[in-house]
C-alpha cells in the first residue's frame, strides 16, 4: 500500500488509539496504541520487552480499570509474577480480582512431546478468547512470537496461525502487544518474518552499547493510517515504576517568550545585559575550573531568593557542605534561604546514576519543588555517565522541561582547557540557549586575571566588551574591559601598545 | 502386555474438524488393537470446553494426552502415520521392558 492509500484509509475511519498509560509512551505515539490493532514489540534481548508487554496490561488496570490477558510463550506466570512485584505491581491480586489473567503456554520441563502429522493451533486460540471473555479484557500482551517458533519446527504454519490469532483479536476489538525477538539492533525488524502478519504497527526498543555504555530507546517505526513521533526515545527501567520514556520535547515547541526581565544577581552584569536576564531564558555560563562559574550561579540563586523566588540548585561537582562554604565565603547564606523556603539544593555525585535517570529526578524535583529559577552546576560533570547521542538528548529534554515553566535556567558548563576553547556541552548548548556569558582566564604580565563577556543574548542589547572581574568576600566585581589585549577568547592573548590600538581604532574611523 | 494398568486417554479437537477426526480414527484404530484389555478415550473439543484446554495447558489441535499411567505425554497432530503411533503407544506403560 502506498502513503496515499494509507491516507485515503485513515481519512475514511480514523485510526483510534488506546492510551496506554506507560508514561512518556502516550506522547511519543501520540495518544497511545492503535485501538483494537495488533502492535509488533521487537527488540533483541534485554531489551525490556517483556516489561513493556506486562506494563501494558498493569497500566490499563491501574490507570483505566481494564482488564488484560497476558500469554506467555516463554517464562512460567509464576516467575513473570515475582519479576513484576519488583515494580510493586500484585499481580496475584489482579487474577484474584478478575483483572488480570494468564495464558500459560511456556514449555513444561520434562514432558515428553511427540510430534505426529498434521495440526493447528486452534487449542490456543480457544484458551486465550476463553481468557478474554472471562475476565472482559480489553489488552493482551502476547510474549514472545519467537519461542512459538522454536516450540514448533513448522514456521509456514506457525505464522499462518498466528495471523489467524490476530485477526480473530482483531474482531473481538482487543488492543494486542505481540513481542518479536530481533538479532541485530539495526537490522531486520524481527526473527522469523513475523513482520508478515503483524505488519501495520511496529515499535522498536533498543539496548545500544554505546561507548561503553548501555542506552536504551524506544522508536515507533510505524503506525498505519495514524499519526506518531518520529526517531528514537530514551528511556529508563525504574524499580517502583517500570519503563518510563522521555519524550525529548523539541524546541519548536509552541513557546511564548516573555521581555520581563529578572536580576542575574549581579548589578553589573545586569547592566551588560541591557537590564537583566529574560524571564524565561536559558542562560549557559561557561568557563575552566575554578574561574567563578560556582559563583556566578550563587549570585543567580542569591539574586532570586533575594526577590522572593523560590530557586532549585542541582550541583553535580561540590558536596553540599562544599557549596555552603563557598557561598558564604562571598557573602551569600544558602541556609537561610533553605530556612526561608526558598532554596533546595540537590547535590548528586553523576556517577550515582544514569543519565536518564538524572533527567528524571530533576524533572521529578521540578514539578515537586515548582521553583522560579533553576540551576545547574556544571551540565558539563554529567558527560561523564552520558554517551554522544544521549547527551544531546538530555540537554534538549532538560531546556524543554525549564522552557515549558517559563522561567529562567543558568546553566554552567566547564571548558576542557584552562585558557579557553568549547566544550561538548556548548556545542550541544549553544544554539538553544538564549544567552551565553564566557568567562575566561586571562594571563597578563606574568599575573592571572579573570575576563567575562555576554557572547550571545538573543532578543536584546548587550555590550559586547570583555570585562575584567574580581572575586571577593562581597562576591563578584565587574570592572573595566581589556582595552589592550587581544585574543582572549581564544586562549593566546596579546598585547598591544598603544600606538598599534591607535592604528586599529583609526581603522575603522569613518 | 500391563493388565492391571489402565490406559487413560484425552483427545483435544477442534469440534467437527478433519483434523480431529482423522486423529480420533487413527487412534482408535491402533489403540483398539494394541490395549486389547481396554483403554479409556475422552474427547474434549476445545472452544466448547475451553476452561480444560486451558488446564491442561493445550496449544494445538488435536493433541493426545495421555493421562495414565504416568509419566505423562503429549502426541500432537493427526497422527496420520500409523507405524509411529503404534511404537510410541506400545512403549506406554511398559517401562525398561519396552527399551529392553
Amino acid at each position: 500500500m502506498t502513503a496515499t492509500d494509507d491516507q485515503k484509509e485513515a481519512s475514511k475511519t480514523p485510526v483510534l488509539k488506546l492510551a496506554s498509560g506507560i508514561e512518556g509512551f502516550d506522547l511519543i505515539s501520540q495518544g497511545g496504541l492503535p485501538i483494537g490493532r495488533t502492535t509488533l514489540l521487537a527488540g533483541t534481548a534485554g531489551s525490556a520487552k517483556t516489561l513493556f508487554a506486562a506494563q501494558f496490561l498493569a497500566e490499563g488496570i491501574r490507570k483505566h480499570d481494564e482488564a488484560g490477558v497476558f500469554v506467555t510463550f516463554e517464562e512460567p506466570p509464576e516467575d513473570i509474577r515475582k519479576n513484576l512485584l519488583s515494580m510493586g505491581w500484585k499481580i496475584e491480586t489482579w487474577e484474584v480480582e478478575k483483572k488480570w489473567a494468564f495464558v500459560d503456554a511456556a514449555p513444561q520441563p520434562g514432558e515428553e512431546i511427540v510430534m505426529a502429522g498434521d495440526f493447528d493451533l486452534g487449542a490456543l486460540l480457544a484458551r486465550i478468547e476463553h481468557a478474554v471473555n472471562r475476565i472482559g479484557a480489553k489488552r493482551v500482551s502476547i510474549d514472545s512470537l519467537g519461542a512459538v517458533f522454536t516450540q514448533f519446527s513448522d514456521s509456514g504454519l506457525v505464522r499462518a496461525e498466528l495471523r489467524r490469532l490476530a485477526a480473530a483479536l482483531r474482531a473481538m476489538g482487543i488492543t494486542v502487544i505481540m513481542t518479536a525477538e530481533r538479532t541485530d539492533e539495526y537490522g531486520e525488524i524481527a526473527r522469523f518474518g513475523v513482520e508478515e502478519f503483524v505488519a501495520d504497527n511496529v515499535i522498536i526498543l533498543r539496548n545500544v552499547l554505546e561507548d561503553a555504555k548501555r542506552r536504551r530507546t524506544i522508536e515507533i517505526l510505524k503506525f498505519r493510517g495514524t499519526v506518531h513521533r518520529k526517531g528514537e526515545y530514551p528511556f529508563t527501567v525504574l524499580p517502583d515504576q517500570g519503563i518510563v520514556i522521555i519524550p525529548l520535547s523539541s524546541i519548536e515547541l509552541k513557546l511564548r517568550s516573555s521581555d520581563l526581565r529578572v536580576t542575574s544577581g549581579s548589578q553589573e552584569l545586569d547592566r551588560m545585559c541591557g537590564g537583566g536576564f529574560f524571564r524565561d531564558s536559558l542562560i549557559l555560563v561557561s568557563g575552566a575550573t575554578g574561574c567563578g562559574k560556582t559563583l556566578m550561579t550563587a549570585e543567580f540563586i542569591a539574586g532570586g531568593s533575594e526577590n522572593n523566588e523560590k530557586c532549585l540548585l542541582f550541583a553535580y561537582e561540590e558536596s553540599r557542605e562544599q557549596l555552603i562554604r563557598n557561598a558564604t565565603g562571598w557573602g551569600i547564606d544558602f541556609e537561610k534561604y533553605e530556612r526561608d523556603g526558598l532554596l533546595k539544593v540537590v547535590c548528586a555525585y553523576p556517577e550515582s546514576a544514569g543519565l536518564e535517570d538524572h533527567l528524571i529526578q530533576i524533572k521529578a524535583e521540578i514539578d515537586l519543588f515548582k521553583p522560579n529559577r533553576i540551576a545547574v552546576d556544571s551540565v558539563s560533570a554529567l558527560e561523564r555517565v552520558a554517551t554522544r547521542h544521549s547527551f544531546r538528548d538530555f540537554i534538549i529534554t532538560l531546556v524543554s522541561f525549564v522552557k515549558q515553566r517559563e522561567i529562567p535556567g543558568l546553566f554552567t558548563a566547564t571548558t576542557a582547557n584552562l585558557m579557553g576553547g568549547p566544550s561538548v556541552t556548548e556545542s550541544h548548548f549553544s544554539s538553544i540557549t538564549d544567552t551565553i556569558i564566557l568567562l575566561r582566564y586571562v594571563e597578563m604580565l606574568g599575573e592571572m586575571r579573570r575576563g567575562l563577556t555576554v557572547l550571545k543574548m538573543r532578543g536584546s542589547m548587550h555590550e559586547k566588551e570583555i570585562r575584567e572581574f574580581t572575586i571577593d568576600n562581597k562576591g563578584m566585581h565587574i570592572c573595566k574591559p581589556f582595552r589592550n589585549v587581544i585574543g582572549i577568547l581564544t586562549g593566546k592573548p596579546e598585547y598591544l601598545t598603544m600606538d598599534e590600538m591607535d592604528r586599529v581604532g583609526s581603522l575603522f574611523a569613518d | 502386555m500391563s493388565a492391571c494398568r489402565k490406559h487413560r486417554f484425552l483427545l483435544f479437537v477442534d469440534g467437527d474438524s478433519l483434523l480431529g477426526r482423522r486423529a480420533l480414527k487413527n487412534f482408535q484404530d491402533t489403540a483398539d488393537g494394541l490395549f486389547q484389555d481396554g483403554y479409556s478415550l475422552e474427547v474434549v473439543d476445545i472452544f466448547k470446553a475451553p476452561e480444560r484446554t486451558e488446564a491442561f495447558r493445550v496449544m494445538a489441535a488435536p493433541t493426545l494426552l495421555l493421562l495414565a499411567p504416568m509419566p505423562q505425554m503429549r502426541i500432537i497432530g493427526d497422527m496420520r502415520d500409523r507405524e509411529q503411533l503404534r511404537k510410541v503407544l506400545g512403549k506406554v506403560g511398559h517401562g525398561e521392558e519396552g527399551a529392553a
